[in-house]
This record gives structure tokens, C-alpha cells and sequence, in this order.
């Protein structure tokens, strides 16, 4: 039984890597901090969904592997969602 | 190139879905710990190009692939609920001691036709039941409701089988023998008497309950030092158990 093709990676992994930056934007000589409460993506995103030998379903998604018009056009889906600073900072 | 897609069905990768977020909810808890800023993802949508096939029971989905045209699309949206909304809008978990309609010995074809009404278990079929709601009219008297209601009988017959834990022969009141079997789950339906068979000989069953069941013995059954006891306690039940007789030291 097939599992996720290696040029994909779990769907979850997509949404936590589109996630990593640090959100805070920081100018000391200007003396200003500014930080990112809300962001939105919207993406074009390819899917590998294939099911494990225990009738489990995965998906599988990566961003558009190819950028140039090729005769062989990707399949692309659209993800979109929404991320928000969470209420309390750790710490608080 | 990825492999072949599979075929699924909406609620099944819906499922899926939410275990992926569920990952990544978890992960950017984690990373909470360190990080003076940490984001929630609050709505996700996807389109899909997606196309479906129809086999006569369900419809199934498959995901475009590279180089296939024409595909539909379908919009799969998660949107953060409250708790209230997720009370209001789901239906209850299965209680303990449900019957679900896959542990009823049904047919196929039954199952499928409860399925499409929304039955799924024995409790669903008792809420249809309490709104008198006639399941036999509204599935165009293709569901044998009788014979369902005695499968369901059976099944939970099944799960709480009749168990012996003592037999003993006495004399009762009015000093005939009396032959009592006592354990667990016996005469359990009070619309069925038990019905008992000693020695190849019908017994008259002079009291019962769910704990003890008495039958009157009397010459015909030629009680010997091997006895064979079959006792039907319903319709669901019937139990044979070989009494030995011994001398009380």
C-alpha cells in the first residue's frame, strides 16, 4: 500500500510551516514593536491523499512543485486560512 | 509524480482533516512554550478538484491529479464552534450497552435502508419510536419491522446470556421435589414463562425469576444419577445443563 509520495508532506505539517515566523517586528533605532495579530493565507497547494493498508486516509500536500506552463499541468487545489496571535502570551 | 490517488468519502476525509489540524494545533502549542508569540488557526477552507462517482450505495471522491481536466470543485470550510454549538449539533455519543446496527444480524440490505433513514443504533430506533413515527410506511414497507425488533431482542439476549450457578433438588411445601435453578439472567422477559424439559419430559415450572427458576419433579421424569435439564427461558435463551446427582455427606 502506498504511503504519502515524498514530495509531499502531511497536511498538518504544511499549516505549522506556513505559520513559522516570528511575528514580531522589531526596530529599536526607531523605536518601534510591531506584531503580526492576524494572518491570513490563501495558496495554491497540491494533495497526495492515499489511504494506509488499515483503511486510513491521508492527506498529503505541498505547495505547487512547479512555477513554468508545462504540458503535464499540476492539479491545484486551494487552501485558505486564518491564524491569530492566541489571547494569552506565554508567560502572562 | 504522486501515487494514485484514493477514493474517499467527504465525512472520511473530513476526519482526516481535523486529525491534521489536531497535529498542528499540538505543535504550535509546543512551540508556544519558547516563542513570545504564538498564533491559532481559526478557519481553514479547501477548495478541491475533486471527481465524484456514484456506485449505488455511496458517493466517493477522488482527488485531481497532475494533468487531469474537468474535475469539480468542492469547498470543505471548518470554522471555529463553541461548545454550545457542538452540543446543539451533534448527536450524543453511543451510550453503553447500545446496540449498534452492525452487531444486529440483519441483512445488508435492511442495514442500508435504516442507514439512509438516519438509524444507525438500537436507541435510534427507540427515538423513532417514541415520535410514532411508523418505520415500516416510511420505508415503503421494505423494512420488516417484526422481524428487526426480534433480531434486536436476540442481540441483546446475547449480551446478557442466562448463567447457572447451582442446581439442587429439594422438597417443597407441599413436599413434592422440587428441582431449583438458581444464577444469573434467567427468566428476564415477563411476557415469556420458561419452559422446562426433564429427562426428555416436560416439567412444570412453579416459580421463576430473573435469579432462580423452580420446577416441580415428579415420577415421569425418572430422575437418575445423570440428568439432562434443557430450559428454554425465552425465545432467545435456551440453555441445557446435565445435573448429576451425589449424596449429601
Amino acid at each position: 500500500m502506498p504511503g504519502i509520495d515524498e514530495a509531499f508532506m502531511p497536511f498538518w505539517q504544511i499549516v505549522e510551516r506556513m505559520l513559522s515566523f516570528t511575528g514580531e517586528i522589531d526596530n529599536p533605532a526607531a523605536g518601534v514593536r510591531s506584531y503580526i495579530h492576524r494572518c491570513e493565507i490563501d495558496s495554491p497547494v497540491e494533495l497526495d491523499v492515499v489511504r494506509d493498508e488499515h483503511g486510513v486516509l491521508h492527506i498529503g500536500s505541498t505547495p505547487p512543485l512547479y512555477y513554468l506552463n508545462t504540458t503535464f499541468l499540476p492539479a491545484f487545489h486551494r487552501l485558505r486560512f486564518a491564524a491569530e496571535l492566541s489571547e494569552a502570551r506565554h508567560g502572562e | 509524480m504522486a501515487n494514485e490517488n484514493s477514493a474517499w468519502q467527504l465525512d472520511d476525509f473530513v476526519d482526516s482533516l481535523v486529525v491534521e489540524l489536531d497535529k498542528t494545533r499540538e505543535t504550535l502549542a509546543v512551540k508556544a512554550i519558547n516563542r513570545p508569540l504564538s498564533y491559532t488557526v481559526k478557519e481553514v477552507a479547501l477548495d478541491l478538484n475533486i471527481f465524484p462517482s456514484y456506485d449505488g450505495d455511496n458517493v466517493t471522491f477522488i482527488t485531481a491529479q497532475p494533468g487531469q481536466q474537468g474535475a469539480s470543485k468542492v469547498t470543505i470550510q471548518l470554522g471555529s464552534i463553541t461548545d454550545q454549538q457542538v452540543r446543539a449539533t451533534s448527536k450524543a455519543p453511543t451510550a453503553r450497552g447500545d446496540i449498534n446496527l452492525d452487531q444486529i444480524n440483519i441483512d445488508k440490505s435492511t442495514k442500508k435502508k435504516l442507514r439512509k433513514l438516519g438509524v444507525n443504533s438500537v436507541d435510534d430506533l427507540k427515538q423513532i419510536e417514541q415520535k410514532n413515527v411508523d418505520l415500516q410506511k416510511v420505508s415503503d414497507n421494505t423494512i420488516d419491522y417484526s422481524a428487526l425488533a426480534n433480531q434486536i431482542r436476540k442481540t441483546r439476549r446475547d449480551q446478557n446470556p442466562p448463567r447457572v450457578s447451582a442446581v439442587s433438588l429439594s422438597a417443597g411445601d407441599d413436599g413434592l421435589p422440587r428441582l431449583s435453578i438458581r444464577g444469573e439472567n434467567l427468566a428476564v422477559d415477563p411476557r415469556f414463562k420458561p419452559v422446562a424439559v426433564v429427562n426428555k419430559t416436560i416439567a412444570e415450572v412453579t416459580s421463576c425469576s430473573d435469579k432462580e427458576v423452580t420446577l416441580h419433579i415428579s415420577a415421569d421424569h425418572a430422575l437418575s444419577r445423570d440428568n439432562e435439564v434443557i430450559l428454554t427461558c425465552d425465545p432467545f435463551a435456551v440453555m441445557k445443563v446435565n445435573v448429576r446427582a451425589g449424596l449429601t455427606p
